[in-house]
């Protein structure tokens, strides 16, 4: 939890998103729980009420539903940029489940870790990036060789 | 022989020591010496730690702002001004740049921080002017610039003599 | 001449209801003058002030330009920066922006990240109003305190709204067995800014 104790990125993003048009980042959505179990009810009872609207309304996310034998059920997300996240939902709520989807959703798959600095730019510098001789007279570089008497009568 | 009930007295005290013990020493791993390995010395140097990042965080902000308060110190004194100058001609000209975005104009764009120092000059002047009390300076106010109230006087005795 | 006019001072500092004010009354400079009569009749210049350390203000003397000469070269340079906007003939333009109760230094196709939730959704656009400066390679516009809204348009799009990494806020007392760990998530949310734009509409 300190930072030397925990890796750390720079502010990005994938592909530069927002630049042209925005993409989803989310790409599947696969949803694991047991028909049976008293866990995955939350689970069942999302898969009833809201995972049809949920996606309606992300045309760009595939949603995948399996029930299988598992002691705990789980989401697992994955990313345009390969990371594939597994979220436990063991006895969550309905509510809980569809809010956990928002925000997986809105995710990008970049890692969760300190972020070094709360702004990236590109081009940094617009009118040239200072450096000592920026408010210093350019008669600085000019030297005056001033030739010797006896030199110019030798010449 | 065989000993059928050593078994039950066997118990267990517990089955995630490990884990725990892990939860700990995995902050640690960074540490000079055996406070990255012996979960007793782990302790107290993680518990350290925590509170040593809590405490910069507040920290952080005040030397960020010292930072900037030197860069734009230094950036001002090339143009001939100093800081607090700088700051308060500024502020009497409603500019409300603050010192974070002041330190980035003045590494990133100096053009534009020279133009806003000469604004904060010219500002200065005009204060000076305004102090001397050419115009509007109320009576009675003991002022610390001496004016001479006879322009017209010589000091010449033959003259004041007669 | 002048060591008279000191002597003068500190026989009228004995008497502190006539030393009011803190200027050379009339009385005294005859008083001077009849004391010590000098052998040259000397014709100092009009407002002479002998030189203490009151006489002049502790600032450089301040000389300002002409001011119509100054209003002329004022309106020349607004015609420019005009002229400059109303062709396009700019780059990149930068702008300072208030938002989230920061400033920020802003350009096209840069991120920044801010820690609260907005209330827009990932991928809507966004016009950030509180400007404060922009400015490009050649001219700058100051606001003071704010640039109007007819004047700028600053848009981003909110690309990203995550939480950041857990942070351990702890307090420890040593020898009162007191200590308190905490986990802080804030939301966070990543615009990236689309557009910088200035329009001819300026006075």
């Amino acid at each position: 939890m300190t930072s030397r104790g925990t890796p750390s990125r720079f502010l990005k993003s994938v592909l530069q998103n927002g630049v042209g048009r925005y993409v989803c980042q989310l790409k599947r959505l696969s949803l694991v729980f047991s028909k049976d179990s008293a866990n995955s009810l939350g689970v069942r009872e999302f898969i009833e009420d809201g995972v049809v609207d949920f996606a309606r309304q992300n045309p760009g996310i595939v949603v995948y539903v399996a029930p299988e034998k598992c002691s705990i059920p789980k989401i697992v997300a994955e990313y345009l940029n390969g990371t594939v996240k597994e979220e436990p939902v063991n006895r969550k709520t309905s509510e809980e489940i569809r809010q956990l989807i928002k925000k997986l959703s809105d995710q990008s798959g970049l890692e969760v870790i300190r972020i070094r600095k709360p702004f990236h730019t590109d081009s940094p510098s617009i009118q040239g990036q200072w450096h000592p001789f920026v408010n210093r007279s350019p008669s600085l570089r000019v030297q005056r060789f001033v030739k010797e008497k006896s030199e110019l009568e030798s010449s | 022989m065989v000993f059928l009930s050593l078994s039950r007295w066997i118990r267990s005290r517990g089955p995630d020591r490990y884990w725990r013990v892990q939860e700990v020493l995995k902050h640690a791993r960074h540490f000079r010496g055996r406070k990255n390995r012996c979960f007793r010395l782990a302790v107290r140097s993680v518990r350290r730690a925590f509170v040593f990042a809590t405490k910069a965080r507040k920290a952080k902000k005040r030397i960020m702002r010292t930072l900037w308060i030197s860069r734009i110190a230094a950036a001002t004194r090339e143009h001939g001004m100093k800081y607090p100058a700088l700051i308060h001609n500024l502020l009497k000209c409603q500019v409300a740049l603050n010192r974070k975005v002041l330190s980035d104009l003045a590494i990133t764009e100096p053009r534009t921080f020279k133009s806003l120092a000469s604004l904060a000059k010219r500002r200065r002047e005009e204060g000076f002017l305004v102090a001397l009390g050419d115009k509007g300076e109320p009576e009675g106010i003991f002022s610390r610039i001496v004016h001479s109230q006879f322009p017209d006087a010589t000091l010449n005795p033959e003259s004041v003599a007669a | 001449m002048t060591a008279s006019v000191v002597r003068g001072c500190g026989q009228l500092l004995r008497c502190p209801s006539v030393f009011c004010k803190g200027y050379l009354r009339p009385g005294f400079l005859n008083y001077a003058a009849l004391c010590h009569q000098s052998s040259q009749p000397s014709k100092l210049p009009v407002g002479y002030v002998p030189e203490t350390s009151l006489s002049k203000p502790p600032w450089p003397e301040v000389k300002l330009p002409d001011p119509e000469e100054e209003k002329k070269q004022n309106i020349d340079v607004v015609h420019k920066v005009n002229d400059l906007i109303a062709t396009g003939q700019y780059g990149r333009l930068f702008a300072v922006v208030h938002f989230a109760s920061r400033q920020w230094k802003v350009t096209n196709e840069d991120l920044i990240l801010i820690e609260n939730h907005i209330d827009a959704e990932c991928g809507e656009r966004i016009c950030l109003e509180k400007v404060l400066l922009v400015g490009s390679e050649n001219f700058s516009l100051i606001g003071r305190p704010l640039l109007g809204k007819d004047l700028v348009r600053v848009e981003a799009t909110v690309i990203e709204k995550t939480e950041c990494s857990p942070k351990v806020h702890m307090v420890f007392w040593k020898r009162h067995r007191f200590q308190k760990k905490k986990f802080i998530v804030q939301p966070q949310t990543v615009l990236r800014i689309n557009s910088i734009e200035v329009l001819p509409n300026l006075s």
